[in-house]
């Protein structure tokens, strides 16, 4: 072994580690009984912490293999910690929502697994060929979570939506990446940045190519005027899909985009970030005046996802450590508090005629199931951002690395649309604790249900009583 | 470039000779248009109904399946070509690549998507 | 002579391909469109011969005018989609007619003035004595570029689990 061939094999250890782990979820998959499924995902979470704790790297060291190509340090691994906080979450509530709608099969978990797989490509990848395959392999598996309940129309149509809209941003960055390599000469984020220094950056064509890239990057976060496809579906998707959709691949996304800014495009930094900081000022804004007129629960869900993205940009524009940390921090919040409000959402049933998600079907539920509402209370105080919980530390850690890089007007933007967000997420505790009962509804929290948004509501808490611990956990990790 | 001058020639030859074959055609034959020349020939039986009718979903599967492996196929080509010049090294990536796939194989097999019903 | 061979073949081939991929969008029989989207893929395969490209030209002809049509008329055939005419909503594609122009106008003038850097990675691509052009390009895919190439297995496992549960009746 010499120590270039030790080196591409630690900087690629664990999405090896992963693949192998994924290939036998397949085979488990198979042989598993059919209403044992969730078996399968269970293995799928003891696989991630077995992954987590093989792949904890030694702060500060960087693994750089394979020709400059694929990137094993403390970054990637705060990020893939996001992608398996976000798998388990979602597939220890999943199970009961989809045996409802008789769609538990292994292929959600394995599916969903691989998509992990993808994405920690994504976030390590130092050369735009692995990160586009690594953010193919994710797509490809969002797009079938979209469909998953394929006898559900909506669900379907979520999908097929997904798919169309995704490929054609797919188009669109290829098209753009073509333009960068012409320009440029090279795929590779180092040499890019070589190039660059040395005079490419002025060129039309890699200005050009540049655009139609982050383009396809604001397709993938959903970035405004680029989110026409995440309402409806954020909407039309399983519960349970959609929570991990707004969480994980918006994390990967973003992870891989700060990498691509920080190392690849260092030399146009600051023509970067007006373009970011207009970008999420638009995103934050239209996400949150959208969801103010929503009266779908999961529907406004979807929205303050759009929303919540653009406040993730906020940490970009300021191109400082401290922007890339609270970023960080924020999709780790986000997963825990996200994905606890989408397995609340799921369990409930509305007995009347009305969609199960409408705000209508809140009303009341203080008096009939104290302990739901109470649930549902603590997550939409968090993502409102209201002081004690996890939500106001990540919006916090945020405005304060704006505030550090001197860009006041966008940190008072933030502030703004924070208090617009309270709003709306206000107003489904307000039907909650205020409104009498219109319609009979069910919302018992099964076993699964209960475990995952139990971790959420004591994560957002502890997060938010004792925010210094974590967050020199995150600065730590991410010198 | 200049190997494909041939193909060139044989394609517009071919382009060429197909077009005029088609306006001897309309120059030289007699044309007599009724309706009944007109009508969908089904067995000498006026047709019953529209030709084109909903495929069964097995085959978008079949299709689907197909396609994934051509797009594999379309790998083992250039392994082939530059086989002798990658050796050992290229053997394993390619065997580590068919893994993975056979992996999908053996679900498909499991899970019957290869059978009819 | 040969440039300007060359520059007939680029031509008529490009006008070729544009003109029936816009015959394949405006045809009301899914099938025709079908047949235009195939002419639409020889032509541009036609072009990355062109451009010394024959590796893609080969996967082109392989896995587009192969592949990806039959999917395609399976898709037809399984759907039996009736034309309803074209649906009317004037302003956004007016709107989105204005868009598209506006960036193939930034296309054409980002072209016109390209600076392009002509790669040095793939040597000898014209010259007859060395290598194979397909042989270099492989050489670099399975030896520079091996980590997406075994990503793309994993792609394509992901696709394969996935068109099965979403075809399959189970």
């Amino acid at each position: 072994m010499t120590p270039q061939a030790i080196m591409n094999l630690l900087s690629i250890y664990p999405e090896v580690i992963m693949t192998m782990f994924g290939l036998i979820l397949v085979v488990l998959d198979v042989m598993t009984k059919n209403e044992k499924k969730s078996m399968v995902g269970y293995f799928g979470i003891a696989f991630l912490v077995i992954t987590v704790l093989i792949a904890w790297p030694p702060v500060g060291k960087k693994f750089l293999g394979f020709g400059n190509m694929v990137m094993w340090d403390s970054y990637s691994f705060v990020f893939f910690f996001i992608f398996a906080i976000a798998y388990s979450l979602t597939t220890l509530g999943s199970v009961s929502y989809l045996k409802e709608n008789g769609i538990l099969k292994g292929e959600f978990y394995t599916i969903m697994f691989f998509s992990v797989v993808g994405m920690m490509f994504m976030v390590s990848a130092y050369d735009l060929t692995v990160f586009y395959a690594g953010m193919e392999t994710m797509a490809i598996s969002m797009y079938i979570l979209a469909g998953f309940n394929k006898k559900c129309a909506r669900s379907s149509e979520a999908g097929i939506k997904y798919f169309i809209i995704g490929a054609f941003s797919s188009g669109i960055f290829l098209y753009g990446l073509t333009f960068v390599y012409g320009a440029t000469g090279s795929m590779n984020y180092l040499e890019i940045a070589a190039a660059l220094k040395g005079g490419a950056a002025s060129t039309t064509t890699f200005k050009f190519g540049l655009v139609l890239m982050l383009a396809g990057f604001a397709f993938k976060i959903s970035a405004v005027p680029f989110h026409m496809w995440a309402p409806d579906v954020y909407q039309g998707a399983p519960t349970p899909s959609a929570g991990f959709m707004t969480v994980a691949p918006k994390a990967a996304a973003m992870g891989a985009l700060i990498r691509f800014c920080w190392i690849a495009l260092e030399p146009v930094g600051n023509m970067l970030a007006l373009f970011f900081g207009i970008l999420a000022v638009i995103t934050m804004t239209y996400g949150n005046l959208v969801a103010l007129a929503q009266n779908n629960v999961k529907r406004m869900l979807a929205y303050s996802a759009i929303a919540h993205a653009g406040f993730m940009l906020m940490g970009l524009v300021s191109m400082n450590p401290e922007g890339y940390q609270s970023v960080a921090l924020y999709a780790i919040i986000y997963a825990f508090m996200n994905i606890g409000a989408f397995t609340l959402l799921g369990v409930v049933k509305n007995k009347g005629m009305i969609d199960d998600e409408r705000l209508e079907s809140f009303a009341g539920l203080s008096k009939t199931n104290p302990m739901y509402a109470l649930g549902m209370l603590i997550f939409m105080f968090s993502l409102a951002g209201i002081p004690p919980l996890a939500g106001f530390i990540g919006k916090f850690q945020v405005i304060m690395a704006t505030m550090k890089a001197e860009l006041y007007w966008l940190a008072i933007i933030g502030g703004l649309n924070s208090a617009l967000a309270c709003y709306y997420y206000m107003r489904v505790t307000i039907y909650m604790y205020f409104k009498e009962p219109e319609y009979e509804v069910d919302a018992t929290v099964s076993r699964s249900a209960f475990i995952t948004s139990f971790i959420g509501a004591v994560m957002v808490i502890l997060i938010g009583f004792f925010p210094t611990f974590f967050v020199n956990l995150v600065k730590t990790l991410l010198v | 470039m200049n190997g494909y001058l041939p193909i060139v020639m044989f394609l517009l030859v071919a382009g060429t000779l197909g077009i005029v074959v088609m306006f001897a055609g309309v120059i030289v034959r007699p044309k007599k248009y009724e309706k009944v020349k007109f009508s969908v020939y089904e067995c000498g039986m006026p047709p019953l109904d529209e030709n084109r009718k909903r495929l069964n979903v097995r085959f978008y599967i079949i299709a689907m399946l197909f396609v994934i492996f051509d797009v594999e196929t379309v790998f083992l080509f250039p392994w082939a070509v530059s086989f002798d010049m990658i050796g050992l090294f290229g053997l394993i990536e390619m065997i580590l690549f068919l893994v993975i796939l056979v992996f999908g194989y053996f679900y498909a097999w499991q899970k019957g998507a290869l059978e009819w019903d | 002579m040969n440039a300007i061979l060359a520059n007939i073949g680029f031509w008529v081939l490009g006008i070729t391909a544009v003109v029936s991929a816009l015959f394949l969008v405006t045809r009301e029989n899914p099938v025709h469109s079908a047949l235009w989207m195939l002419l639409t893929f020889f032509c541009v395969a036609g072009i990355f011969v062109q451009l010394d490209a024959e590796f893609i030209a080969a996967i082109q002809v392989m896995v587009y005018a192969g592949a990806i049509l039959v999917l395609y008329m399976f898709v037809v055939m399984l759907l039996n989609p009736k034309s309803k005419g074209f649906i009317k909503m004037p302003f956004k594609v007016i709107l989105g007619g204005i868009v598209s122009f506006i960036v193939f106008l930034q296309i054409i003038m980002t072209l016109m003035g390209a600076d392009i850097i002509k790669t040095t990675k793939l040597t000898g691509i014209n010259d007859p004595n060395q290598l194979g052009n397909v042989k270099l390009f492989c050489i670099d895919l399975f030896t520079k570029y091996i980590v997406p190439f075994e990503i793309v297995s994993i792609m394509l496992l992901v696709a394969m689990i996935g068109a099965i549960v979403i075809a399959k009746k189970d």
